[in-house]
């Protein structure tokens, strides 16, 4: 990045310029991990935008909890009791219930196809170290939670839904949820044959 | 690595292997399959813990010393790693950046020739673009030293021929290679030394023409083409003892034993005594094919 903008900054590169051409590509050795900080950032962009890929996972974390928030909550199907309107006794649980299908299933399923595809074979021969991958794993999961929330929030505060409760206490609780879930998704995710030895 | 030893249950896959590999060389491990090859390379890698000997590669022990070996060597597996899903370019541009100083994706994307399948999920690529991104993958960080398993398997011929240039490269430029196969022209073309692995051990281990000339063998043919119906009793009279000929299919004889200039030279006079022109005459050599099978009392495939 740099080498190019002190480029920039003489001036000299205008439109007729020829282009510049590419240094031929020599593997001349130049070992190293990048640091770890940059490895797991990048571990977790790429896997938040592999889970958003994934029609399944998108199914199952977005358009699921969404459609049960204006489902339950506009239509009588459950009768509610205590105070209050429905959308305010469900928002909270489907919140939950988000949290519990990224956490726990998305991440088992994810992880499960992983351990088929022999993705983490392949990061077995990365630098990215064990606890890096799972640091990240766990960063990709918070940040479709945030997605998640701001979405069902969303759809909740059109509905009418008053929030209420200590958001720190939440946030909290958002986070110890995770932990759970996610730690039992890994377990099940690691221990569990994989779908292939099923049909095989 | 020395007396390198892998069961697995009952089965011993790899039994008291013992290779060393020079810095800055090519080394083709070459063997039929289930020989351990495989076994061996894992080992080397990190993935599978001996049940006996010593592997050090890059003076590191694999296991204890993994963190510390993984960002200089890369790997390239047999199959598989990749997420389906996942696009050809995203991937390695996501690999790249797990390294220091990784090459330009791009100009790397060109070299192998995966330009048109940059955004094509990994699961539509054809069979050789999906093995020319696993080898994009191991070498993306500037490793020091490259595990290539079974490079080629799967390539068509012109596959196969970039991918050899590739590595030939990656040996100009001081990238030491090991890889494993199963073609014995893969190894006769890239190997600076070839390793014969057999039933987990390394029965030869020498470069290609060492092992072509081993044991003093010698060239062991003479073909040519000629007219139909030449008196090769004749012929025989004229050669060394121990010389046999034959015409088998009609037109097509070949002098078998030991065939030295002397012989060459006896039995092209003896065409031109008779008028014959020898088309095609070749001299035959050992080929590793020969020293395989001589090694190993069974066909490569």
């Amino acid at each position: 990045m740099t080498t190019t903008a002190s480029a920039d900054e003489t001036g000299a590169m205008n439109a007729t310029d020829p282009p510049r051409r590419a240094e031929p590509l020599t593997f001349t050795p130049a070992p190293g991990a990048a640091p770890a900080s940059r490895m797991i950032l990048a571990q977790a962009v790429h896997e938040v935008r592999l889970m958003l890929r994934n029609p399944e996972q998108l199914l199952l974390t977005i358009v699921i909890p969404a459609l049960m928030m204006i489902l339950f909550s506009g239509e009588s199907l459950i009768t509610t009791d205590g105070p209050g309107k429905r959308i305010d006794f469900y928002a909270p649980g489907l919140f939950g219930a988000a949290v519990l299908s990224t956490a726990f299933t998305g991440l088992a399923i994810g992880t499960g196809f992983e351990r088929r595809y022999g993705v983490l074979k392949r990061m077995g021969a990365t630098p990215l170290p064990r606890w890096g991958l799972i640091v990240a794993k766990a960063l990709c999961v918070l940040c479709v939670e945030a997605i998640q929330i701001a979405l069902l929030s969303a759809i909740a505060l059109a509905m009418g839904w008053k929030p209420h409760g200590d958001p720190l206490a939440c946030a909290l609780l958002v986070v110890l949820a995770t932990g759970t879930f996610a730690g039992l998704g890994m377990l099940m995710a690691g221990t569990l044959r994989p779908s292939r030895a099923w049909g095989c | 690595m020395t007396g390198l030893v892998k069961r697995y249950g009952s089965k011993t896959a790899v039994d008291g292997l013992n290779l060393q590999v020079e810095a800055g060389t090519v080394t083709a491990v070459l063997g039929p399959n289930g020989a351990g090859k495989t076994s061996t390379i894992e080992c080397c890698e990190g993935y599978r813990r001996p049940d006996g000997g010593t592997v050090r590669v890059l003076g590191l022990d694999p296991i204890a010393q993994g963190e510390q070996l993984r960002p200089r060597i890369g790997v390239m597996l047999q199959s598989g790693g990749i997420y389906p899903t996942v696009r050809a370019v995203e991937m390695l541009n996501h690999t790249a950046k797990l390294y220091a100083n990784p090459l330009d994706t791009g100009a790397l994307i060109e070299r192998l020739g995966l330009g048109s399948a940059g955004k094509t999920p990994f699961r539509r690529l054809s069979g050789g673009q999906q093995q020319r991104l696993s080898l994009a993958l191991a070498v993306v960080g500037r490793p020091e030293l490259v595990f290539l398993d079974e490079p080629t398997a799967g390539l068509d011929v012109q596959a196969r021929h970039a991918t050899w240039e590739l590595i030939e490269q990656l040996r100009r430029d001081g990238v030491t290679v090991v890889l494993t196969t199963h073609l014995l022209d893969e190894a006769e073309r890239l190997a600076d030394t070839v390793a014969i692995v057999d039933s987990g051990k390394v029965i030869a281990h020498d470069s290609p023409a060492g092992l072509a000339t081993a044991n003093g063998t010698r060239d062991t043919a003479i073909r040519f083409t000629a007219p139909t119906g030449l008196d090769l009793a004749g012929l025989l009279d004229t050669l060394p003892a121990g010389l046999t000929a034959v015409e088998q299919p009609p037109g097509s004889y070949l002098v078998g034993g030991e065939v030295t200039p002397d012989v060459l030279a006896k039995v092209t006079s003896w065409c031109a005594a008779k008028d014959v022109m020898p088309h095609g005459l070749n001299v035959g050599r050992r080929t590793l094919e020969d020293v395989f099978l001589d090694l190993t009392g069974r066909e490569l495939r």
